[in-house]
């Protein structure tokens, strides 16, 4: 009785795919750049914590004083929430004397989309360009934050790469 | 046409560009502020009456203004959200048109460490706003494949054990 033949594979015709040592091919340097590069390539420091039962005003001293746009919010350490220039815009500004004593877990974003140091900076490129995030937290392998990226930084290090490309 | 030369031959045009959210010089901060919850924009021109730009009026203003307020003393807020975003706006606006190079756009925002950069006709008319988000998605549509082949979910490491 003839063994039955298994969907999608013909006689002779079997590769397997972890034979396949070859380098894998890239458009230029920036294609090779997104995948192969980790987020931890491009700047993702400085950035600020609070805990979650710190005042929106206080808060909101810390962004101004060291002039950045978020802050990430933690419990233990780990990440709840993220509080950005948006936030400030659709939750505090027009109510500020109302809520300026506020925990700044009233009115963060629950969260946020992370992305963790090991992974490709394609992903944060995709993570803003597609998905609209403008802050993406950066945690470690234990889930503890490293670092922040956004747009700016983003930018500004897949520019340096094609600078560094036309200089060569 | 790899990247650097997509940038320096394309046009700011081929950006993705946000709507013009425009206010005049006596708007109000609350106004200006009620605009930009409205229409989701994290900045609204300052135009003149012919619709040319006098300023930009940001998010990041906001944030320092209402610092301000709650320095001076309780009830200073509601003050400051009546003033004109004429006395606060940052000046002179940044400007690109729509035959800008994408290199040049991306070098003006640095330079000027904005956000937003607004976008003129030839009459120097204000017609939208480009940002940092746009020029993101400018490099990500160039490599669609490497962009959007990533979860949008953190990845590393299952949450729970399987089988357990």
């Amino acid at each position: 009785m003839p063994r039955p033949k298994r969907s999608g594979i013909q006689d002779g015709q079997f590769r397997d795919p972890l034979s396949d040592y070859s380098e894998p091919e890239y458009d230029d340097k920036l294609h090779r750049i997104l995948k192969e590069q980790p987020i931890t390539a491009i700047k993702h420091q400085p950035f600020s914590c609070v805990e979650e039962s710190a005042t929106i005003a206080s808060v909101l001293d810390t962004m101004a004083s060291l002039d950045i746009a978020c802050v990430m919010v933690t419990r233990n350490e780990r990440i709840v929430g993220i509080f950005s220039e948006r936030d400030v815009l659709d939750h505090v500004a027009v109510d500020f004397e109302a809520v300026r004593g506020n925990p700044i877990a009233s009115v963060m974003t629950r969260d946020p989309s992370t992305i963790y140091e090991s992974e490709p900076v394609a992903k944060a490129l995709g993570l803003m360009a597609i998905g609209g995030f403008r802050h993406v937290p950066i945690l470690s392998v234990d889930d503890r934050v490293v670092g922040i990226i956004g747009p700016r930084r983003v930018n500004t290090y897949l520019r340096s790469c094609i600078e560094e490309n036309t200089a060569t | 046409m790899d990247m650097t030369q997509r940038l320096l031959h394309e046009r700011v045009a081929t950006v993705d560009h946000r709507d013009l959210i425009s206010v005049q010089k006596n708007t109000k901060v609350r106004e200006a502020i009620q605009r930009m919850k409205t229409h989701r924009v994290g900045c609204v021109v300052v135009v003149d009456d012919a619709g040319r730009p006098d300023g930009t009026f940001t998010e990041r203003l906001v944030v320092k203004l209402l610092l301000g307020g709650a320095r001076v003393a309780a009830g200073k807020h509601a003050e400051v959200m009546d003033t004109p975003v004429v006395d606060h706006m940052l000046t002179p606006p940044v400007t690109v048109s729509l035959d800008t190079s994408v290199a040049e756009l991306i070098d003006r925002m640095e330079s000027s460490k904005l956000r937003f950069v607004c976008v003129v006709n030839a009459e120097g008319k204000a017609e939208a706003v480009v940002g940092q988000k746009g020029v993101a998605k400018f490099l990500a549509s160039h490599y669609p494949q490497v962009v959007q082949g990533n979860p949008m979910e953190s990845s590393l490491h299952v949450k729970t054990r399987e089988g357990a």
